[in-house]
């Protein structure tokens, strides 16, 4: 028995030393983790899911997705920014990144100091849609009726601090109306619902929205970037029609916890640009309706000033509407 | 009432409280809950069966240890080797030579 | 395209030699982690899907599909022999599966399971074949108002879960639905009785709180008096069924699939209510109530039949109009992403080889898992033979495992062993834990519903009344409640409370 234990004992002692050893060599040696902060099969985990297998090419050691979700990306998000600053574990997240401080009043983490940016990686556009029958025809007739109608119009989102949810808080502030808010578990619920006339309205992302629209099945009004999206090239933004200055995507991001060395932060951003500049990720994402940032956003200095500004915009709309996650 | 309530218990007279139960089998998997992430998945594993395996007083020491590294093994071949499972296998706290 | 050559390019995907062996390490790999206390085809999916990279589409579709519906089989194998139930559904085919397994009868439990499985899948598949995109349709018209009069109406019926005392079974279920307030407010994202933990936000993790009150209670139980009897389950005496089983199988069978295949379709949680309904069902229409929950085969019967069906009909609202119904479903819709298809509306006119192929195979699929299963019968039953005391670290530490693997949430572990300890009480008290979880699955969604109506009614109850399908639930909801207070029924239900004695 005792030389079990003993042969146990060199057996761990071995593989600490090992461990030891391969965190000396150069970066990256062993397979590098990509939280994302939801859970597996929603649009966050699919863009993370396209941008890591490119990314595995580039740096040449796999590069594993693992979902840690809850409390609305702040679990992930707390995880990784505790995780050890090797390199090996990493963050994709979306907006919540910079709506979570406004929206959480206790959060164990801070989206500035403990985390080291890499890069932007998309920018989703949303849309403005509607059940298949409701009346308007156009977006400047939906903005009318909207005004008419306001708490009698009921406007879906995927629940507290989602990006439909975001939408139309800002929307509803553009438009200084208020409609009624129904919560649902996630997008997926909330688009059924829409789909069968139970609601009238939503903002979603065109990952979720593009195929329904296609089909026919949902009404849309407008996109909520300032440009026109490729996709969908018909529908005018909302910037053109009547609500100027509306700029709202679902902007994702790469961070490694604070402290990582910066030449490590370096390569993971060229294996980043690497990575969006692939062509095949360029179809995937323009399936999705959506498209990989420039090279000169998938930068450290890109995503700090994106996510510094955001902070400060969220930070007004959200205390304005009195939305609270705790 | 009284007889209703033992019913699935025993058939006849009330069993005595498996106190050694309650503390190794619970204990243990607080015990897994605390550790997993400090200790690894080897070490923590190994650790959880043992002690669980000797909350029965059919197992001896030396039994349970057997039971401790077979089922060690069994469980990284499933979950590590088989389903990709992403946890590391000795955590920070054993790294001395480490980061 | 007429239905007969829509199957027919089907098939001539499905049967690609390629495919089929896909299809087939799909069942295998489902039916093995569906073995695997706590670990699901959620996670298995989740981890299996980088893999799928490297196929093409039909083919890794077709595999992912075929681990879902074969971790359906797989799941009701632990909850039989070793009361560890992996999900909602297989929580059901425990109450009685465990029972039948403790007798001896574990074989026989086992190949019911597969047996109605196969049946169901099969007539599930082809439902899904022939009336999918009406079906998908029409399950839109049901809204949150519908949801909630469903629940209620399920609510209701299921007090007969417990096969006790109905006081007991009530408070069980009242704890249940306490229980499954924990966690965030979806309204208002006020935290409820998380005690300030940001890992209890996201609410009880369904499978730590069936593991702890099945598997880990039933281990307590065990090790109360180790040394004076055999603990576990008996040898078993026959693997398969008798002639007098075969007969009794029959109708729940074919009930619990007609039941599976409609809650199936409704995206908004119909299929966790199948099998619960099934065996709500099977204990009012039995000649012998007072079997349920002491080894009734019809238990076993009904709920899996109708737990497949729903696992296959599920499929319905994803293909036809790309919403997912459940966890599961959602990963399938990451997965066609990953391939470069967006699920939607069109998949069916753009995709008509993957959409029948994936159909195709489904039958396919549950024809290999009938073939893998029934034989399997003989090998798990010989796991048994296994000494308690090596089976159950295996029990707990499999359960811890597979349970963080799900979210790498500690809180979910604490959560088993609390949860052991509430189970191991309950058990001593002689209260039930199906009602309990039924409670805790249904609680949820009943506030849900119920708060996501009003909102939208804008206060006004009367929508429960005014939209026909709700009105018709909760009617069925009022007779139920009739049946069950009128005096025959009730001196029936005092006999069996005096047997129980």
């Amino acid at each position: 028995m005792k030389s079990i234990v003993t042969k146990l004992a060199a057996g761990l002692v071995a593989v600490s030393a090992l461990t030891g050893i391969a965190l000396a060599q150069e970066y990256p040696s062993q397979p590098v983790t990509i939280v994302v902060p939801f859970a597996a099969g929603g649009p966050t985990d699919t863009v993370t899911r396209l941008v890591a297998a490119a990314m595995s090419e580039d740096l040449g050691q796999q590069v594993v997705v693992q979902n840690v979700g809850g409390a609305g990306g702040t679990l992930g998000a707390g995880q990784v920014a505790a995780a050890a600053n090797d390199g090996y574990t990493l963050l994709l997240h979306h907006i919540g990144m910079s709506t979570a401080p406004a929206l959480y009043a206790s959060l164990p983490f801070d989206p500035v100091t403990d985390f080291a940016p890499i890069g932007l990686v998309t920018e989703v556009p949303m849309t403005v849609v509607a059940r298949k029958d409701l009346e308007p025809a156009d977006i400047g007739a939906l903005i009318t009726f909207i005004k008419e109608n306001g708490e009698n119009i009921t406007y879906g989102n995927a629940g507290i601090g989602a990006a439909s949810q975001l939408c139309g808080l800002l929307l509803q502030d553009a438009l200084e109306v208020k409609m009624t808010e129904v919560p649902y578990q996630g997008t997926g619920p909330a688009m059924t619902d829409l789909l069968g006339g139970q609601i009238d309205m939503m903002c979603d992302q065109t990952t979720n929205t593009t195929s329904q629209i296609q089909a026919g099945e949902i009404k849309a009004y407008a996109v909520t970037t300032p440009e026109r999206v490729a996709i969908l090239p018909d529908l005018p933004t909302l910037a053109e029609s009547g609500v100027p200055d509306f700029n709202l995507s679902v902007w994702h991001g790469l961070y490694a916890p604070a402290g990582t060395d910066p030449a490590i932060i370096e390569r993971l951003t060229a294996s980043l640009q690497a990575a969006l500049a692939d062509e095949s990720v360029a179809n995937s994402f323009a399936e999705l309706g959506t498209a990989p940032v420039a090279a000169d956003q998938a930068t450290p200095e890109a995503l700090a000033a994106q996510l510094e500004s955001q902070i400060g915009l969220w930070g007004e709309v959200i205390s304005a509407a009195g939305v609270s996650a705790q | 009432m009284a007889a209703q309530g033992l019913r699935k218990g025993a058939d006849d007279a009330a069993p005595p409280w498996p106190w050694r139960g309650f503390v190794l089998v619970l204990g243990t998997i607080l015990f897994f809950a605390a550790t997993v992430r400090g200790l690894g998945f080897l070490p923590t594993v190994t650790i959880a069966t043992f002690a669980v395996a000797m909350s029965s007083t059919r197992n001896s020491v030396l039994s349970s240890l057997v039971i401790a590294i077979g089922l060690c093994v069994l469980c990284y071949l499933i979950f590590v080797v088989g389903l990709g499972m992403i946890i590391p296998l000795v955590g920070p706290w054993l790294q001395f030579g480490g980061a | 395209m007429d239905l007969f050559s829509s199957l027919s390019l089907g098939f001539s995907v499905a049967l690609d030699p390629f495919n089929v062996l896909y299809c087939f390490l799909g069942v295998l790999l489902g039916t093995l982690v569906g073995v695997l206390p706590g670990i699901g085809p959620t996670a298995t999916i989740a981890m299996l899907l980088p893999i799928t990279f490297s196929l093409n589409a039909e083919t890794a579709l077709i595999m992912l599909a075929g681990i879902y519906y074969g971790a359906q089989y797989g799941g009701s194998t632990t909850a039989i022999l070793i009361n560890l139930p992996g999900e909602s559904s297989s929580a059901v085919t425990a109450i009685d599966g465990y029972q039948m397994a403790r007798k001896g009868r574990a074989g026989a439990a086992l190949a019911t399971a597969a047996i109605g499985s196969f049946f169901a899948g099969s007539v599930a598949t082809f439902i899904l074949a022939a009336f999918a995109p009406p079906l998908a349709r029409a399950a839109l018209n049901f809204g949150a108002p519908e949801y909630f009069s469903l629940i209620v109406l399920g609510l209701l019926v299921s007090i007969a879960l417990a096969h006790g005392s109905i006081l007991k079974a009530l408070a069980m279920i009242v704890l249940g639905l306490l229980l499954g307030m924990v966690g965030q407010d979806i309204y208002t994202g006020t935290p409820r009785f998380t005690f300030g933990v940001r890992e209890m936000f996201g609410g009880l993790n369904f499978v730590a709180v069936a593991v702890g009150v099945f598997g880990i209670a039933e281990i307590l139980r065990n090790l109360e008096n180790e040394t004076e009897r055999e603990v576990g389950v008996k040898k078993v005496t026959n693997l398969f069924l008798t002639r007098e089983d075969i007969r009794r199988i029959i109708g729940p069978i074919l009930r619990g699939t007609g039941l599976g295949s409609i809650l199936g379709i409704l995206p908004g949680g119909g299929h966790i209510l199948s099998s619960f309904a099934s065996y709500s069902a099977e204990k009012r229409l039995s000649k012998h109530p007072e079997e349920f929950g002491k080894g009734a085969i019809e238990g076993v019967a009904g709920p899996e039949s109708a737990n497949n069906a729903a696992a296959q009909t599920s499929f319905i609202p994803l293909m036809t109009l790309g919403i997912p119904a459940h966890p599961v479903m959602a990963l399938m819709i990451g997965a066609f992403i990953l391939q470069g298809i967006t699920p939607g509306p069109n998949v069916i006119n753009e995709q008509p080889a993957l959409f029948w192929g994936i159909i195709a195979s489904m039958w396919i699929g549950n024809l290999l898992l009938v073939i893998l299963n029934l034989p399997l019968v003989g090998l798990w039953v010989k796991m048994l033979s296994i000494p308690y005391r090596v089976l159950f670290p295996a029990i707990v530490l499999f359960a811890c495992i597979g349970t963080f693997s799900i979210n790498q949430n500690i809180y979910d572990i604490y959560a088993i062993a609390f949860f052991g300890l509430v189970g191991y009480l309950l058990i001593r008290f002689g209260c039930e834990p199906a009602p309990l979880l039924l409670g805790f699955v249904l609680g949820p969604l009943l506030e849900e519903h119920l708060r996501r109506a009003m909102i939208i009614s804008r206060g006004d109850p009367m929508i429960f009344i005014e939209r026909p399908i709700s009105a018709t639930l909760l009617g069925l909801a009022v007779a139920a409640v009739l049946i069950a207070v009128l005096p025959s029924i009730r001196r029936k239900r005092k006999e069996v409370f005096v047997e129980d004695d």
